[in-house]
C-alpha cells in the first residue's frame, strides 16, 4: 500500500517535471514551467466550476503549461478571493470572478476586508441576462403593471433574492426605489427554495438570472415572466417583453457577468499573455459550444483598456446603488 | 396502464448492460464513501461530475444516484461500527447501532439497516413513479409558517432520543441551536460568532462537527479506558437477523417508511427530521419502547428506513420541477445542464426515456445495494475486531482526509479537533449528542423559517395558528410537550414530597 502511493507520488512529480521542461519552449508561459492554478470561488459542481471546467484543457492548451481549478467555497466567494490576494503576483493564480464576489461581497460582509480595486480585470467571458419573475397568479403582465399593481397594495411588496447584497437583491431595491413604491427584501439561502415560495405565491417578484426551465414552468403554473430587465429582448425567449419597452423603467439595463482576474499588482506583460490566452480559448467552438451549454452567453473577449474599464464603471454603479441600501437590519 | 408502460420504459433503460454498469459503480462509490468518514456524496459527486462528460446523460445521471443512496447505506454502516455517522441521517442510527455492536451484534444491526433500507427505497421507487406530480403539489402547500412548525414538532418529539436526564437533553439542544447560529445571519447578511474569521462565515459543517463529537471524542474515551478498547467482540453472535429481530423489523420498517416519505416531499428541510423523527415515534409507539438507546433493532430499523424513504423522495422536486431539494440534487441538475438537457418540468415529457430510467434504476440500484452489502457484513463486523491501536490511528486518518476534502482547509481540521475534545468533555459529563446535532441542524432552519413567516406577515405572529396545516402541527408539538413534562413533574413532585 505505501510502496504504491510513494511510486504513485513520484510518477506524479515525474510527470509535472516533463510538463514542465517540455512546455519551457512555448512563449507564452506564465513563470515557466510551473503550474498555473485556475480559482473558482465555488465548491466543485456549482455553475461556475462547469464553466471553469470547460476552460481549463483548452487553457492548458494555449499557455503550454498545465493549469488545475482549484475550488475554494466560502464567504459568498470571499475566501477564495481573499487567497488570490495572499499569492504573489506573477499571475500564477487566475480567478474566475463575478461581481457577486469581488464588488458586492466587501460591501456587504465587514470581515471581507480587501477592495474591488485590488483586482485587474483581464477579460469578460461569459454573460447571463437577468429576467423579472413573479408569483404564477400575479395580475401584472409586465414591469409597468407590477410597478402600478405594488403602488396600490397599500403595503411593503415582499420580494424574494438569493441572499443580502447579492446582486439580485440590490436592482430588485434599486428597481423600487426608480419605480417610487417600498418592497420587504426576503432572503433565500439559494435559487431553489426562493423558487418554491415563488411558485407557492408567498412573494411577489423576484428578479434572477435566465434559466431554460422558466418557460416549462411558466406553463406548470409555477411562475410567471414579467420581461427582460435590459432594453432589448433576449433571443432566449424573443416574445418576452424587455424592461426598455416599458412605459416606467426603459432605461433599466442590468445582467450578470463572469470574468478572469489577477491581482492588480502583476506585471503588465503577464496579464497581457493571459489576455491573449483567454481570447484564444474563447474562440474555440467547442469551448464556445461546451460552456453556451450551461446557459451562459459566451461573450468576445476585450482588450485589457476595455476590460479594466468596463470593471471599473461597474464598481461605481454598483457602489451607488448599494449606498442607498442598509443592510444592517 | 400507462404508468407501467412508462415503468417498463424505465426499466428497459435501466437494464441494459451499460446502464446496470453505471448504476454498480455508483452504488458501489457511493457505499465505499458512505464508510469512509467525512467524505461525503456531494464531494464525491462533484469531483467525477467533469468525468461522466463523455456519458450518456442517463447514465451519468444513473451513477449520481446511485452515489447518493449508496452512501445513505454506508454512512450507517460507520455509525453502527465505530459511532461514526457520516451524514447527518446515520446520527440516530449510532445510538443503537453502536451499542448493538458493542454486545456483539454488529451483524445482526448492519443486516437490519440494509434491509429496512432496501424495503423503503422499493416502496418509495413506486410511489415516485405513480405519485410524483400530486406529490410535488403537496410541497407547495408548506410556506415558511408550515415549515418553522414542522420543525418545532420535529424538535419537541426529539427530546426523547437522549436516554439520560431529560434536562441535559435539553440543554444539549440548547448548546445545539448556538452552534447553529455561527455564520452569516441570513436576513440582514451579518456575521454571528464568526470572531471575524471568513471560515467561519457560512457557519460549522455539520460533517465536521459529527466527525469531532462522535468519532474523535469516542475514540479519546476509548484510549483512556483500557476496558473499553478492544471492542469486546469475542462473542460475536450471528451475522443475520433471528426470528425474533425479523418480527421486531417489521412494524418499525413501515412506519418508518411512512414518515420518511410524507417529509421527503417537503423539499425545505423535511428529510433532516426523517430519521429522527421516526426515531422519536418508535419511543412512543414500539411495543419494545424501554429497550430504544440500549441496542434495540427497532432503533436501527426505523429512521434507516425513513432515512432512505426521505432521500429517495427528495428525487421529487427535482425530476418534476427541477427544483434541487439538497446539494446532491443541485449537483445532478448541473449535470443535466452540462448535458445540454433543460432541468424542469419539461424533463419529464421531453427526456421520457432518460427519467423513467432514472426512476427505474433507483430500484435496481436498492436491489444491488443489498446484494452487495449483505455478503460484506462480515468483512466489516471483521474490521472491529481489528486491535484497536491499529484501528484508532486509521479512523483518525480517514476522519481528517474526509474533513480536509470538504473545502480543502486546514482549518476545518482544527474545527474538528475542538469538536473532539468537547464530545470527550460530554462523554464525561454525561450529555449525549445527538440532541445536539438535531438542534444544530434544525436551528438554523427554524430561525430562518420564522423570520421569513414574520417578515411575510410584517411581523404578526398569528399566522402561525391561523395557517391549518401550521395550527395543526403547533398543536401537536404542544401535545408531546405536555406528555414528555407532565410525568416528570409528578415524580418531580413525588419526590419532595417523600423528602418532605
Amino acid at each position: 500500500m505505501t510502496r504504491l502511493t510513494r511510486r504513485e507520488a513520484l510518477a506524479a512529480t515525474a510527470g509535472l517535471a516533463a510538463t514542465g521542461f517540455g512546455a519551457s519552449f512555448a512563449n507564452a508561459q506564465i513563470g515557466p514551467g510551473r503550474t498555473l492554478t485556475l480559482m473558482v470561488p465555488y465548491p466543485a459542481g456549482g455553475l461556475s466550476d462547469a464553466i471553469a471546467r470547460n476552460l481549463q484543457p483548452a487553457l492548458q492548451k494555449a499557455l503550454g503549461q498545465t493549469v488545475v481549478v482549484e475550488n475554494l467555497g466560502g464567504a459568498s466567494g470571499g475566501l477564495a478571493a481573499q487567497k488570490l490576494l495572499q499569492t504573489p503576483a506573477d499571475g500564477r493564480m487566475i480567478f474566475q470572478g463575478s461581481p457577486n464576489e469581488l464588488i458586492l461581497s466587501p460591501l456587504v460582509n465587514p470581515d471581507i476586508k480587501f477592495k474591488p480595486d485590488q483586482f485587474r480585470h483581464v477579460t469578460q467571458i461569459t454573460q447571463n441576462p437577468l429576467i423579472l419573475l413573479a408569483r404564477p397568479d400575479h395580475p401584472a403582465n409586465n414591469v409597468d403593471e407590477l410597478i402600478d399593481y405594488a403602488k396600490k397594495l397599500g403595503k411593503p411588496v415582499p420580494y424574494g433574492s438569493v441572499g443580502v447584497g447579492s446582486l439580485y437583491h440590490i436592482l430588485a431595491e434599486e428597481l423600487a426605489k426608480q419605480a417610487g413604491f417600498k418592497g420587504t427584501h426576503i432572503p433565500y439561502r439559494g435559487g431553489a427554495p426562493m423558487m418554491q415560495d415563488l411558485g407557492s405565491g408567498q412573494v411577489e417578484f423576484a428578479i434572477l438570472p435566465y434559466a431554460t426551465s422558466y418557460k416549462p414552468l411558466q406553463e406548470q403554473k409555477k411562475l410567471k415572466m414579467l420581461g427582460w430587465v435590459s432594453k432589448a429582448r433576449s433571443s432566449f425567449i424573443p416574445d418576452l417583453v424587455a424592461f426598455g419597452e416599458s412605459k416606467t423603467l426603459p432605461n433599466f439595463d442590468h445582467s450578470i457577468w463572469a470574468g478572469i482576474f489577477v491581482r492588480k499588482d502583476t506585471p503588465e506583460d503577464i496579464v497581457k499573455k493571459l489576455n491573449e490566452a483567454v481570447a484564444e480559448v474563447m474562440r474555440s467552438p467547442e469551448v464556445r459550444t461546451a460552456v453556451g451549454n450551461t446557459g451562459s452567453i459566451v461573450v468576445d473577449t476585450t482588450p485589457l483598456d476595455v476590460a479594466q474599464r468596463y470593471y471599473e464603471g461597474q464598481v461605481k454603479v454598483l457602489d451607488a446603488m448599494t449606498k442607498d441600501i442598509d443592510f444592517k437590519v | 396502464m400507462d404508468m407501467l408502460a412508462n415503468l417498463w420504459l424505465g426499466l428497459s433503460v435501466a437494464v441494459t448492460p451499460t446502464n446496470l454498469m453505471w448504476c454498480l459503480i455508483g452504488t458501489f462509490l457511493g457505499t465505499a464513501i458512505g464508510v469512509l468518514p467525512g467524505l461525503g456524496p456531494s464531494a464525491t459527486i462533484a469531483m467525477l461530475l467533469p468525468a461522466t462528460f463523455g456519458l450518456e446523460p442517463v447514465s451519468a445521471l444513473i451513477m449520481m444516484a446511485g452515489i447518493f443512496y449508496g452512501a445513505q447505506y454506508g454512512g450507517s454502516t460507520t455509525a453502527i461500527l465505530i459511532n461514526l455517522p457520516g451524514e447527518a441521517t446515520s446520527v440516530v442510527t449510532a445510538i443503537d447501532g453502536y451499542k448493538m455492536a458493542r454486545k456483539g451484534a454488529a451483524g445482526r444491526a448492519l443486516a437490519a439497516a440494509a434491509l429496512s433500507s432496501f424495503f423503503a427505497g422499493t416502496v418509495c421507487t413506486f410511489l415516485i413513479a405513480f405519485f410524483a406530480p400530486p406529490l410535488t403539489e403537496l410541497a407547495f402547500k408548506f410556506g415558511p409558517a408550515e415549515y418553522f412548525s414542522l420543525m418545532v414538532l420535529g424538535l419537541v418529539a426529539s427530546v426523547v432520543l437522549a436516554n439520560g436526564h431529560i434536562l441535559h437533553a435539553l440543554a444539549m439542544i440548547a448548546l445545539g441551536l448556538l452552534l447553529g447560529l455561527v455564520g452569516t445571519d441570513v436576513n440582514s447578511g451579518l456575521q454571528r460568532y464568526s470572531f471575524g474569521l471568513p471560515e467561519l462565515a457560512d457557519g460549522l459543517n455539520f460533517v465536521i462537527v459529527a466527525m469531532g463529537v462522535f468519532g474523535i471524542g469516542e475514540i479519546i474515551a476509548n484510549l483512556e479506558d483500557e476496558a473499553r478498547r478492544d471492542l469486546g467482540v469475542a462473542k460475536v453472535e450471528g451475522l443475520m437477523p433471528t426470528r425474533e429481530d425479523w418480527r421486531r423489523m417489521v412494524a418499525p420498517t413501515l412506519r418508518g417508511t411512512a414518515l420518511g416519505a410524507a417529509l421527503g416531499v417537503l423539499p425545505g428541510g423535511g428529510a433532516a427530521l426523517a430519521s429522527f423523527g421516526a426515531y422519536a415515534l418508535e419511543k412512543r409507539v414500539s411495543a419494545n419502547r424501554a429497550e430504544l438507546g440500549e441496542g434495540a433493532i427497532e432503533g436501527i430499523a426505523a429512521p434507516e428506513a425513513a432515512n432512505n424513504a426521505g432521500a429517495q423522495m427528495s428525487f421529487i422536486p427535482m425530476l418534476t420541477l427541477g427544483f434541487p431539494a439538497n446539494t446532491v440534487m443541485a449537483l445532478m441538475i448541473g449535470a443535466m445542464i452540462m448535458h445540454g438537457i433543460q432541468p424542469g418540468p419539461g424533463v419529464m415529457t421531453e427526456q421520457p426515456r432518460l427519467f423513467w430510467g432514472l426512476i427505474a434504476s433507483m430500484w435496481v440500484g436498492n436491489l444491488m445495494l443489498l446484494v452487495l452489502n449483505l455478503p460484506l457484513i462480515g468483512l466489516w463486523v471483521r474490521m472491529i475486531m481489528v486491535p484497536y491501536h491499529y484501528l484508532f490511528p486509521m479512523i483518525i486518518v480517514f476522519c481528517a482526509i474526509g474533513v480536509f476534502s470538504l473545502s480543502n482547509n486546514a482549518f476545518d481540521l482544527q474545527i474538528m479537533t475542538v469538536f473532539g475534545l468537547l464530545g470527550y468533555i460530554f462523554k464525561k459529563l454525561d450529555c449525549e449528542p445527538a440532541p445536539m446535532l438535531l438542534g444544530f441542524i434544525l436551528g438554523p432552519l427554524m430561525e430562518e423559517f420564522l423570520r421569513r413567516t414574520l417578515l411575510l406577515s410584517q411581523g404578526d405572529p398569528s399566522v402561525l395558528l391561523s395557517r391549518p396545516i401550521s395550527a395543526v402541527l403547533l398543536i401537536g408539538a404542544a401535545a408531546i410537550l405536555l406528555t414528555v413534562l407532565l410525568p416528570s413533574f409528578k415524580r418531580t413532585r413525588a419526590e419532595a414530597f417523600r423528602e418532605a
